[in-house]
């Protein structure tokens, strides 16, 4: 028995979420969080989605660095309090999962660390998308879909980029058919049910290109033990 | 034992429960030397442990894969939890690497332990928020080397290590770290001889100092500084 509170668009329900620090977790339960980190004229992005744990006093983290939450899709989050972490103590293996799943939140991020290494900005965007596609893609006859609205800056900031940039290798990832666009920011991964071979059918870098985005597919988790792809038959368009 | 070197853990357990928890949350320890660890060797297959907690000393994770390397810091306070993935990488792709730069004392967080301290639900909530903690302090570092003025991006990756690890005294905040220019290049993401020369001048400037130990020492005005620095014109990429 947990407390659920919805999360909209504004964010307005955050003051709900407070739990004092060290007394709970946070679980998201359904839609997605944009977990930012500014520093300077700078941001790195996190996206929070179904299954992550999040800490609710995040935002006063560090002097110099300023953490923001906001809303990418509405949804809801459970409040994993002392009283929850209290009745389930004889299960320990569930803090256990939690723990794991922090763990996978630092696996996308070293992931994504080794990615804004990458030189070209498509790489890092193909990159980001077989991510995104293991977590949260759809499988469809037509290939993944991805349904987040992901405007070009946001997908800067995944990637370490500038808008500008973005929008050029966007532009060159759709004229070489690697990605189509769905409206609404959603993307299709075209001709490919696994995010890795789609990753790896859209590459035209060089063989060290390709060797390096191999290493961040295994690096990311993508196509390994923890696939959460979600198939869906027989439904074009979806 | 354990809440008698963390005081952080101790700090979230009731005070009318502090003697029960110390005496139900004792581990077994574990010390490092410095030089190379086989983290998954030793840790790659404790699924039921909450982690290993670094209790004293660092240690970094390095990925390798063809010229580009990323490192993590971990230090005292971290939770590591090397049986999660480590051993799913194909070695022939990606190479992990675990080094001990300074004397690492770890608590063997196990299943035993686990089960001794679920009374105490804070304590679980505290050592899950390490990491987490770890996962924030990685994407600050992330934003950190996007930075494209390297000046402010060495002097932010001191004022981060010493948020983090730094003790304070008279003369300033102390970095009880022993990096050499290389490694604080792989940290911020910069090619070395730009790291030596953003160093010197920041030296020059009073920004940062090395100690006769070989640890580092930020300003207690470091923050004010940084506004000066952000504004002059002549800190390049």
């Amino acid at each position: 028995m947990v407390r659920v509170v919805d999360f909209g668009r504004a964010c307005s329900a955050k003051k709900e979420w407070q739990i004092p620090p060290g007394e709970g977790i946070l679980l998201v339960l359904d839609g997605m969080l944009v977990r930012q980190t500014i520093v300077d004229d700078r941001c790195s992005v996190q996206l929070l989605g179904d299954g992550d744990p999040m800490h609710a006093s995040d935002d006063a983290f560090s002097a110099f660095s300023r953490g923001r939450c906001q809303t990418l899709v509405p949804g809801r989050i459970a409040l994993l309090d002392a009283g929850f972490l209290r009745r389930v103590a004889p299960w320990p293996l569930i803090s256990c999962v939690l723990a794991e799943r922090l763990v996978r939140q630092g696996r996308v991020l070293a992931a994504l660390a080794l990615t804004s290494r990458m030189r070209r900005v498509d790489d890092r965007l193909r990159l980001l998308f077989a991510v995104l596609g293991e977590r949260w893609g759809r499988v469809t006859p037509r290939g993944i879909q991805l349904r987040l609205p992901l405007s070009h800056e946001l997908l800067g900031q995944l990637v370490g980029a500038r808008r500008p940039p973005v929008t050029v290798a966007l532009r060159a990832l759709r004229a070489q058919g690697a990605i189509v666009p769905l409206g609404q920011g959603h993307w299709l991964l075209p001709g490919a049910t696994q995010p890795a071979d789609w990753l790896m059918g859209s590459t035209r870098s060089s063989a060290q290109a390709e060797q390096g985005l191999r290493a961040v597919v295994q690096l990311a988790g993508i196509g390994g033990t923890e696939r959460e792809c979600v198939t869906i038959h027989g439904h074009p368009g979806t | 034992m354990l809440l008698e070197v963390d005081r952080q853990l101790a700090a979230v357990v009731p005070k009318a429960e502090l003697e029960a928890a110390r005496d139900s949350a004792w581990v077994r320890l574990r010390v490092l030397e410095p030089g190379s660890w086989d983290a998954v060797a030793d840790y790659g297959d404790c699924s039921g442990w909450l982690g290993l907690l670094v209790v004293d000393g660092f240690v970094t994770r390095e990925m390798i894969c063809e010229q580009q390397k990323t490192i993590e810091l971990i230090g005292p306070g971290d939770l590591l939890r090397p049986w999660d993935h480590d051993s799913d990488y194909a070695l022939d792709i990606i190479q992990m690497r675990w080094r001990v730069l300074e004397p690492v004392q770890l608590a063997l967080l196990d299943r035993d332990f686990a089960r001794r301290i679920a009374r105490w639900p804070t304590l679980i909530a505290e050592i899950l928020s390490r990491i987490g903690r770890r996962n924030r302090w990685l994407a600050v570092r992330l934003t950190i080397s996007q930075l494209s003025r390297i000046n402010a991006r060495i002097a932010y990756f001191f004022w981060h290590l010493a948020e983090r690890w730094g003790h304070t005294t008279h003369d300033g905040i102390v970095v009880p770290l022993r990096l050499t220019h290389e490694q604080i290049a792989e940290l911020t993401g910069a090619a070395r001889p730009s790291v030596s020369v953003a160093l010197r001048r920041l030296r020059e400037q009073g920004f940062v100092e090395r100690m006769p130990d070989e640890s580092w020492r930020v300003p207690l005005d470091l923050p004010q500084r940084l506004e000066e620095l952000l504004r002059s014109s002549d800190d390049q990429a």
